[in-house]
């Protein structure tokens, strides 16, 4: 049986600078530990070795910033949203940021399955013309398969480009996209860089919004 | 955009590279609980150094402390500093950037005060290599003025003459008070403007502090050294390790690291120091006298650390936990406090005994999981009397019992081979006593039972008294870990050793003079480095170094010293009398052995050497009788 005074509990934050070369799993240790020192009410798992129930909407890839993460956990009863931000960003990493916290019903499937896409910037480090990166932009979105391989599987990376233009980013051309992230069908930006030429690595990557 | 390029920091040319190494998070700092000052404001700036990767270095204590009271004072600024994996020291080569701590990103060269620590030898190549890494010099005499202060400090530097051609100035024991006295003697050297010469005459004179480049050493026609003699009216004889006659309150903010590391729980010191006399045991020797913390501060301890640090897992350190006067109502404090919170305790170095299976029953779900670890050291009582761990075979066999009627299934069990005096009798009862204990585990858990035999090689250690003996020549101990893994695969008993070569380099440094220095700086230029790591070790390079510079390896690791040679490290004092490991040298050869000296006083050393500190502070326990 569920208890009714069980607050599921949805806060979005940013994760930027230093924290960027911290991946997804070491990031759920990080909240996990960030809960216990607010001396929240968490709940746990059950079992032998009872773990923070906690549920990250979708995982960044190493190296991206951020500033629409989500993360879902659970209470034991129902503490205000504000004394919850409070509590956590006291205790958090100085490039950890929390943006909002709701209160979400408790009978919403897993966050992870709730988000369809992802919207990314790009900014370049190196220097590059407008109407050059336009035009390698509408070459790339004009073809019909853009066939790529992860992990060994085949895929058309054109069909989970939902969005591709280029923008204005303190008078430097940059990169804005949207990518489908649906399991099975995740489109990385760092791909998308890659076809236009450009080496993934020395740019920076923005998750700007999640879209449930 | 063209400006920003120009005035970049090396850091920035780097970050955007540092994807295409493994475990980039190793190389970033930005963990809760860092400490950042404004740098231009702080007058001595320190770099806290473990030249080892960080997963390894990041959770040592004695940094974490010394991180801890450098920070507090307000003139000062500690960073920290570890040794980059192969793939970020290419890296940084190709980059031309120079070694940086996590917290400023600035290049130790920067820095007033280098500190590395240096537990163990293993680790000596990689000192070099973060030297030539942060682009300073490598050896002390060719640092200048503009250089900073190179320091050393740790467990490994007892004997700290196989790296003097390297460090400045080592400090020896425990580093809480004596590093603001460097720090001190630093900046009022800093303000004079004087040569760095007289800053190491300086540093000389404050108890527990050795500047090597001010003595002598000559030699015998033998090899042995014949005296050692100070060149400077400030060099003491001997240095005398510092310890604190009390132990400071316990570090409970300390740094949460944002990736995976070692040890990755709170560490909390419940004692330092062991009364126990194991001859073999170098911690134990140089770590005197014992001094305990209270119950009431280590639960206080746990309480605060458990927010500051968010961490679940609790670690109570000590090289004997059970001899912890207070133990079992420690324990059972523990459990009453904390058995509601999704927490976990580790109670490690326990003594084999059937009090410390209670002990462990105590803590009940605050244990979750995992094995019962015993260390017996020798399968054969004569031999434990040869060692000074005395335990008979019945009681080991008891504790055994009791373990596994107490619902565990898996246990450990660490021996070592080579040890003093060791014949093959000495060896088959690592098997014999394994499967004894393997029969008594399945008649009490049946077919769940699990047990894991652990070899170590012994390695003869500075200042126990042991220091004298030979090490175990690697062909034999080859042979020895091949008839144990032969014997133990016909049963269920899992076997870990250590690799014999891993074992014969600790033996060449560990009792190494300073001689040494020119064979430690051709192993690096070969390649050699991250020695600890069993796969990245490759003792070729040490053999070559050593033919190289022509030396005999042999000379530091297998030969039987005189009782009346001049040890390399025979100016720095643990506190302990020459005359106590001799006689204890010979009771060994004679099987008779010392029990825990807190019921009787052998007149080791420590209260004589330390009687006026323990008559400043009447009440504190040392447990001495």
């Amino acid at each position: 049986m569920v208890g009714s005074n069980i607050a599921r509990t949805r806060i979005t934050y940013s994760k930027t600078g230093m924290l960027r070369f911290i991946g997804h799993l070491d990031m759920q240790q990080l909240w996990e530990r960030a809960l216990r020192r607010a001396e929240l009410p968490v709940r746990y798992s059950q079992g032998f070795n009872p773990k923070i129930r906690l549920n990250l909407a979708s995982a960044l890839p190493l190296g991206y910033i951020s500033r629409c993460e989500v993360l879902d956990f659970w209470l034991e009863q129902t503490v205000a949203c504000e004394i919850i931000q409070a509590k956590l960003s006291k205790t958090l990493p100085t490039d950890l940021k929390i943006i909002d916290t709701t209160r979400v019903a408790n009978n919403l499937p897993s966050l992870q399955s709730l988000v369809s896409a992802s919207e990314y910037q790009v900014r370049f480090s190196e220097f590059l013309e407008f109407d050059q990166l336009q035009e390698q932009v509408k070459r790339l979105l004009s073809k019909a398969t853009i066939q790529r391989t992860r992990r060994g599987k085949t895929y058309n990376l054109r069909d989970y480009i939902e969005h591709l233009s280029v923008i204005d980013i303190n008078n430097t051309p940059g990169l804005q996209m949207r990518l489908s992230s649906r399991p099975g069908a995740t489109g990385r930006p760092d791909e998308i860089i890659k076809c236009l030429g450009y080496d993934p690595y020395a740019c920076i990557i923005e998750r700007t919004k999640l879209i449930f | 955009m063209t400006m920003l390029q120009e005035q970049a920091s090396p850091f920035s040319r780097l970050e955007k590279e540092l994807l295409r190494v493994e475990k980039p998070g190793r190389y970033v700092g930005g963990e809760l609980n860092q400490i950042v000052k404004d740098w231009d404001a702080i007058q001595t700036h320190v770099a806290l150094v473990f030249p080892d990767l960080y997963e390894i270095g990041q959770p040592n204590l004695g940094l974490a402390i010394l991180y801890d009271i450098l920070n507090k004072r307000e003139d000062v600024l500690a960073e920290r500093a570890y040794a980059p994996w192969f793939d970020m020291e290419a890296l940084l080569r190709e980059k031309n950037i120079s070694l940086y701590t996590l917290e400023s990103k600035r290049s130790l060269k920067q820095f007033d005060i280098i500190g590395f620590t240096l537990p163990y030898e293993t680790i000596y190549t990689n000192t070099l290599n973060i030297l030539d890494l942060a682009g300073l010099p490598l050896f002390s005499k060719d640092r200048t003025e503009g250089h900073p202060l190179i320091i050393a400090g740790g467990q490994a530097v007892y004997n700290p003459e196989p790296m003097v051609d390297f460090i400045d100035a080592f400090v020896l024991g425990e580093g809480e008070e004596v590093i603001l006295e460097v720090v001190d003697v630093y900046q009022g050297w800093k303000q004079k403007h004087e040569s760095r010469f007289e800053l190491l005459k300086s540093l000389a004179k404050i108890p527990g502090v050795y500047v090597p480049s001010l003595y002598d050493i000559s030699y015998n026609d033998d090899g042995t050294i014949a005296s050692i003699t100070p060149t400077a009216a400030e060099a003491q004889y001997p240095v005398v390790k510092r310890i604190l006659a009390k132990l400071p309150p316990l570090l409970t903010n300390s740094l949460v690291p944002n990736i995976g590391v070692v040890h990755d729980r709170v560490s909390i010191e419940i004692m330092r120091g062991c009364t126990r006399g194991c001859r073999f045991c170098h911690a134990g020797m140089v770590n005197r006298p014992i001094r305990e913390r209270p119950v009431e501060e280590i639960l206080t301890a746990i309480k605060e650390s458990l927010i500051a640090t968010g961490y679940k897992q609790i670690s109570l350190l000590s090289l004997s936990s059970s001899d912890h006067s207070k133990i079992l109502e420690l324990v059972t404090a523990v459990y009453d406090r904390f058995n509601k919170e999704h927490m976990n305790i580790s109670l490690p170095s326990l003594r084999v005994a059937s009090f410390s299976v209670e002990l462990m029953d105590q803590l009940k779900e605050l244990r979750r999981g995992g094995g019962f670890t015993i260390a017996p050291e020798a399968a054969t009582e004569r031999m434990r009397a040869i060692i000074n761990k005395p335990l008979s075979d019945e009681i080991l066999l008891d504790t055994v019992r009791a373990i596994f009627r107490h619902g565990w299934t898996s246990l450990k069990l660490y021996f070592m081979i080579g040890l003093p005096e060791e014949t093959i009798e000495d060896v088959q009862a690592i098997v014999t006593t394994s499967r004894r204990i393997q029969a008594e585990a399945r008649s009490i858990v049946g077919g769940r039972a699990r047990i894991h035999v652990s070899i170590g090689t012994f390695i003869p250690k500075p200042h126990t008294p042991f220091q004298w003996v030979p090490g175990g020549k690697p062909e034999i101990i080859e042979q020895k870990i091949d008839y144990l893994r032969n014997e133990l695969k016909k049963t269920r008993i899992k076997m870990s050793y250590n690799h014999p070569e891993e074992a014969m380099l600790e033996s060449w440094l560990a009792r190494g003079d300073r001689r040494l220095g020119s064979v430690i700086h051709q192993a690096w230029l070969n390649g050699a480095k991250f020695d600890a790591w069993s796969e990245k070790l490759q003792i070729a390079k040490w053999i070559d170094a050593f033919n190289e510079v022509g030396l005999d390896s042999n000379f530091y690791s297998h030969r039987l010293r005189r009782l009346d040679e001049v040890m390399p490290w025979e100016h720095i004092s643990v506190g302990l009398r020459k005359e106590f490991l001799i006689q204890d040298y010979q009771w060994s050869l004679e099987g008779k052995t010392r029990p825990d000296c807190r019921e009787h006083c052998y007149r080791c050393g420590i209260l004589t050497q330390f009687e006026d500190l323990r008559l400043q502070n009447p009440r504190t326990r040392w447990s001495c009788p």
